[in-house]
């Protein structure tokens, strides 16, 4: 059931409806009943593996906190943990670890035969593994109290707007939300029905136009040059990020209708003025996840260079590895890895240099250039990197770029005609992206919490009758552009779904 | 370009344009319900483009068109906060 499909826009009010009209304390039996609905319209038969990370977590939070003794509580903690590691290792990278072993063996002549398995890859298991690590963790720890009521451990692992593609919640954000009951709110409900229809503005307008030019070049480099390989990067990236926030966004609203606040997991991330700026505000809830868990054990930056760049390296490869079991990821972690310890290195001795040069770098202008220095020499190669197919397809793509630069308006032509786009083509591309960029701002009304005129004010407030309308153009853009984008088959499922 | 229903007819074009008209009309008076009879314009004006042809991708462009001008228009009050 993706997203962007009919079975959900039926399924999503349904449940909203059904949720308000059910007395508080039952809620969580109605909202469980819906998430493992949600989840098995992919597949029925891996439910199986979401119930079985869910007992074996639950019952490892219970049987820590009743233990006094730290070495059974460990054990307890690293059974879980392995349990669920190896349930997403196993489906998820056995047939890739298979491969990669009988490449590598076949470098040394000695014809390994390749065994894989058929196995499907469970949706959002990465997301709700990870979740799961977190409680275990969280709980290990003592940040958290081990949840007795199955009913709520299991909705927390498998609340469907979040459940297939995040965010990463915390036990400690989302559990006491699941668990109190929640009045009818206008104003959360209507906040819920903005972000909502941003989010799909963002993947059917959006991510899914600028997907069609970006297959016409990286799926046909033969016909590319350098300037059509640039703009298909900047167009996968923004596709990326509206495939990516759309969804999360699409969670956001559906949970906030409902009185639930997820958290935020995109805060304008190209705006960023640094690669490690970028990552404060680009799948905000996996960087604090790694951090938390990861980064900070190794010892983070509270230790030397060197350690810290080794840090850094380690949490990026295993960042790219969950995104999927390809060794594009891995490049594209150890490439952002790179970046970052790059930024580390020269932070110090670039400050003392543009200070004596007396570069005002507390200006606008300054914290521009950084931007689109970020954008354009940081973002775009890794989004490159991240849409590509396999590491020869990397090449491909970086080799036609560095060898087929020209000028003139031929040259200029010829990239339009590779990115299949026409003056119509250009123009939509213009004025959706810019939507976009001020839907933003839309979306950020009464998020916060802090109260907003009711849409439907009777005082006759223009700023509110243009929330509403801004809301109606949305909801007509959406459908008009998916049922264009249906016809041709050119609708796609969520990015991250594959993840 | 050349293909394009809506651009190509003038009566679509007048359509929007009063569309245009009045939702700036609404802005200026702080009236809401030109700002919605102007939203139904728009509406019924991209019903009747796709019945007479319109591609939705092109009817698509110009309620996001309507969309961009909305969304650089919140108002504010008088007195220059906002609400």
């Amino acid at each position: 059931m993706n997203f962007n499909s009919l079975h959900f826009l039926l399924f999503m009010p349904i449940v909203i409806l059904l949720y308000w009209l059910t007395p508080g304390k039952f809620r969580w039996m109605l909202l469980l009943v819906a998430s493992y609905y949600f989840y098995m319209s992919w597949n029925a038969r891996l439910v199986f593996l979401i119930l079985g990370t869910t007992l074996v977590s639950y019952c490892a939070g219970i049987m820590m906190e009743r233990t006094k003794k730290t070495g059974l509580k460990r054990l307890y903690l690293i059974i879980a943990v392995v349990t669920c590691l190896s349930v997403l290792i196993f489906f998820k990278y056995f047939n890739f670890l298979s491969r990669s072993i009988t490449t590598f063996l076949n470098l040394f002549n000695l014809k390994a035969g390749e065994f894989t398995l058929d196995l499907i890859l469970p949706i959002g298991i990465s997301f709700y593994t990870f979740q799961t690590l977190s409680y275990v963790i969280d709980v290990y720890r003592g940040k958290f109290k081990a949840e007795r009521h199955i009913g709520y451990y299991a909705l927390f692992i498998s609340f469907f707007p979040q459940l297939v593609a995040g965010p990463i919640e915390r036990p400690g954000d989302l559990i006491p939300q699941l668990k109190s009951v929640h009045y009818f709110n206008f104003e959360d409900f209507f906040c819920g029905l903005r972000i909502l229809a941003v989010g799909f503005f963002y993947k059917c307008v959006v991510a899914d136009v600028l997907g069609v030019y970006v297959n016409n070049v990286l799926n046909n480099l033969a016909s590319a040059n350098a300037l059509s390989i640039f703009i298909a990067g900047y167009l996968f990236a923004t596709q990326m990020y509206c495939d990516f926030a759309g969804y999360s966004e699409i969670a956001t609203g559906t949970a906030r209708m409902m009185g639930i606040k997820l958290t935020t997991n995109f805060n304008r991330p190209y705006l960023s003025n640094s690669y490690s700026d970028f990552f404060h505000r680009w799948h905000i809830t996996l960087t604090r996840w790694f951090t938390d868990y990861v980064y900070i054990p190794l010892g983070g930056s509270r230790c030397s260079l060197a350690r810290r760049i080794f840090n850094t390296f380690v949490v990026f490869t295993l960042c790219g590895l969950w995104h999927g079991a390809n060794w594009t990821y891995v490049l594209w972690g150890v490439f952002a890895a790179f970046c970052l310890s790059i930024e580390t290195s020269l932070k110090k001795p670039l400050a003392r240099f543009l200070n004596k040069m007396s570069i005002d770098t507390s200006g606008k202008t300054f914290y521009a250039c950084r931007v689109i220095f970020t954008f354009s020499v940081m973002l775009i190669p890794a989004a490159l990197i991240f849409r590509a197919n396999d590491l020869s397809h990397v090449g491909s793509i970086f080799s036609t770029f560095f060898t087929s630069w020209g000028f003139g308006t031929d040259y200029f032509s010829y990239a339009m005609n590779s990115l299949g786009l026409d003056a119509f083509g250009l123009i939509t591309i213009l004025l959706f992206m810019t939507a976009e960029v001020l839907l933003w701002q839309y979306a950020e009304i009464g998020r916060c919490g802090k109260p907003e005129p009711l849409p439907f004010d009777r005082r006759g407030n223009t700023i509110s009758t243009q929330r509403t309308v801004i809301w109606i153009y949305t909801v007509i853009a959406v459908m008009l552009c998916w049922l264009a984008l249906l016809a041709t088959g050119d609708t796609s499922a969520f990015q991250y779904f594959r993840f | 370009m050349n293909e394009s229903i809506i651009f190509n007819s003038p009566l679509l074009l007048v359509l929007y344009g009063i569309a245009l008209s009045f939702f700036l009309f609404g802005l200026n008076s702080r009236s809401g319900k030109i700002i919605y009879l102007s939203t139904a314009i728009v509406v019924g004006t991209s019903a009747y483009a796709l019945v007479i042809g319109a591609t939705l991708f092109e009817t698509a462009v110009v309620v996001v068109i309507f969309l961009i001008i909305n969304l650089t228009h919140v108002g504010k009050e008088k007195d220059g906060k906002d609400k």
